[in-house]
């Protein structure tokens, strides 16, 4: 039964209804007839387009639904890898300091008053440093455990968010320190074609590879010498499952700020559907994910005249739907 | 079929040495008891001869040839190490699953072939009936269970358990006894276990090691080197061995004559 509900084919289709919905919806609104004929051009003869039209499905629009999709699949499924490769409920994927360290390059970037795509760049480069700086200093007597690794996160963590909180103490409060603070709670406001196409090719990588280790994702959850004993290369596998997670957030936290809640909650909410078995978690994750997180950007940028900064919302949508999905289902599953 | 031990040292860095040449062989359907105190280093001896700790001396055998150091060993041999439930749920049938991953490459997925085998390794333990339910809400005996099941997923030739009755009721403990006794002698595995309890090792037993806190060892086939004498040796304390019969049943209890402490 649970296999029906979220059969892929349902979710792809659901998907697909879902992101026509929001390429509908907004200030500018456009009818469903305009944006199915904008996509599949001579498939609907009798509806006509303007330039304005075009340029907000494909200018504005369609890079903005395709990246809250994607990110929050993406974001989702690094959320429920880090709790397997940690083998704890509670990780997130900022458990190694990845998004800290990302904000850190942005808010840094921002103060330098350097272009979009730099600031972009800055995070995604940072974010990788800071878990590459964790897997350094998580190196205690030739050993790497799950417990230096995420004492070692929790550090590094600490030490970019002092170094974030530095960036804004010196920011000019005029501009300069609103841009931050804007930025810090997450948007996808400043999505354009190119910072899509920048982005994207990571986020696919690693959603690629978590798909990919799905099964083997289960056997990092054991302790280490189970896993050991069945055959895994531990370190290895882990270094390929932190490596993708964490491509992933640096990547989502370069294109739209800080996004809370996404990784933690979504993973839970499909591990209560579908059970403990990442091979068919991750695959959920990835799903629920983007249901999710392209609701919640379609609400923050249509439901009041401003922008409504994303971390907000998936705090205050997102912490009452899991309430009742834990009261619901009994937290099965865990 | 034959796993074997030559000259195995070892010690942890920076501590007194913890093994001392210990040598030691066992084959297929036969059953290898090792016994001794705590801390005498029955566990390091077992990561020491699967490779998960590296020998100081001596070396383990499988077959005449040095155990390979890559994954390929982990697929001739089941290991069931001490229970330890992981944090994440996961029903029985997806854990006995895991055992068909040393046959599986880094990217593969488990076939319907692989799910059918882990469904026959739970139809072997008798624990079917479980293959459903979370692996955190079975009981200490169900869970000991599902890693046999595990282990035989692995379509092992032998088969190494560290304590699996501990903190079992009597009968749980019965019941893997059973279980172990019906793989070695039906099925020939060969079976290498640790226990804490001379009765189990009685009960079960070809052979039998015994260990002692100060590195030595005794070694040889069960009813020679589980006498009175040796065990009294080897857990530091007074005891009475006791032939009872029971209609067909026959076997030994094991009467503790106090700690040496006190007499």
């Amino acid at each position: 039964m649970k296999k029906r509900i979220l059969s892929p084919v349902f979710c792809v289709l659901g998907l697909a209804v879902l992101g026509l919905a929001a390429l509908c919806l907004g200030q500018y609104s456009l009818s469903p007839a305009k944006v199915l004929a904008a996509l599949w051009p001579g498939g609907w003869p009798g509806v006509s387009l303007s330039d304005t039209d075009l340029t907000v499905i494909f200018n504005v629009r369609l890079p903005r639904v395709l990246l809250a999709l994607l990110a929050g699949a993406a974001l989702s499924g690094a959320g429920a890898a880090f709790q397997a490769v940690f083998s704890n409920p509670l990780a997130t994927p900022d458990t190694l300091g990845v998004a800290t360290g990302a904000s850190f390059g942005a808010v840094l970037a921002i103060l330098m008053g350097l272009p979009a795509l730099a600031v972009q760049g800055a995070a995604l480069a940072m974010g990788l440093g800071a878990v590459a700086l964790v897997y350094l200093v998580g190196q205690v007597r030739g050993e790497r455990t799950v417990l230096t690794l995420v004492l070692a996160g929790l550090v590094v963590s600490s030490l970019f968010s002092a170094l974030v909180s530095l960036v804004k103490y010196v920011a000019d409060p005029q501009n300069t320190l609103p841009a931050i603070t804007f930025w810090l709670m997450g948007s996808l406001s400043g999505t354009t074609r190119r910072s899509l196409a920048l982005g994207l090719p990571f986020l696919g990588v690693g959603v690629v590879v978590l798909w990919l280790l799905r099964w083997k994702l289960n056997l990092l959850a054991l302790p280490q010498e189970e896993a050991l004993s069945l055959g895994v290369p531990v370190k290895k596998l882990r270094v390929l499952a932190v490596g993708a997670a964490a491509l992933i957030t640096a990547s989502v936290v370069s294109l739209c700020g800080q996004i809370g809640w996404v990784g933690l909650l979504v993973p839970h909410a499909a591990r209560m559907l579908v059970g403990g078995d990442n091979r068919r978690l991750i695959p959920a994750s990835f799903g629920l994910g983007a249901a999710f997180f392209l609701v919640i950007d379609t609400l923050a940028r249509c439901a009041t005249a401003a922008e409504i900064p994303v971390s907000i919302l998936t705090a205050v949508v997102g912490a009452p739907l899991f309430i009742v999905l834990l009261r619901r289902t009994g937290g099965a599953g865990l | 079929m034959k796993l074997e031990v030559r000259g195995g040292s070892f010690g942890y860095p920076g501590g007194p040495p913890l093994l001392r040449g210990v040598s030691f062989q066992v084959e297929g359907g036969e059953v290898l008891s090792i016994l001794g105190p705590n801390g005498a280093g029955k566990t390091t001896l077992l990561r020491c001869m699967l490779g998960l700790l590296n020998w100081k001396e001596g070396q383990t055998l499988l077959d005449g040839q040095p155990l390979a150091n890559d994954t390929r060993r982990w697929q001739s041999i089941g290991y069931v190490p001490q229970q330890k439930r992981p944090a994440l749920g996961c029903t029985a049938l997806e854990m006995v699953l895991l055992g068909r991953s040393p046959h599986l490459g880094l990217l593969a997925q488990p076939t319907a072939r692989d799910e059918a085998l882990a469904w026959e390794c739970l139809e072997r333990v008798g624990a079917e009936a479980l293959a459903n339910r979370l692996c955190s809400q079975l009981s200490g005996g169900e869970y000991q269970l599902v890693l046999f099941a595990r282990a035989l997923a692995v379509q092992p030739r032998f088969l190494v358990l560290d304590e699996p009755e501990a903190n079992l009721d009597f009968k749980n403990q019965q019941k893997v006894l059973e279980v172990l006794e019906r793989l070695c002698r039906q099925e020939g595995l060969g079976v290498l276990w640790i226990t804490h309890s001379p009765q189990n090792a009685l009960a079960l037993a070809d052979k039998a090691l015994l260990l002692n806190r100060q590195g030595e060892y005794r070694f040889g086939p069960a009813e020679e080197a589980l006498t009175e004498e040796n065990l009294s040796w080897c857990l530091e304390m007074p005891l009475k061995l006791c032939r009872v019969q029971a209609g067909e049943k026959q076997g030994w209890c094991v009467l503790p004559l106090g700690s040496r402490e006190k007499g």
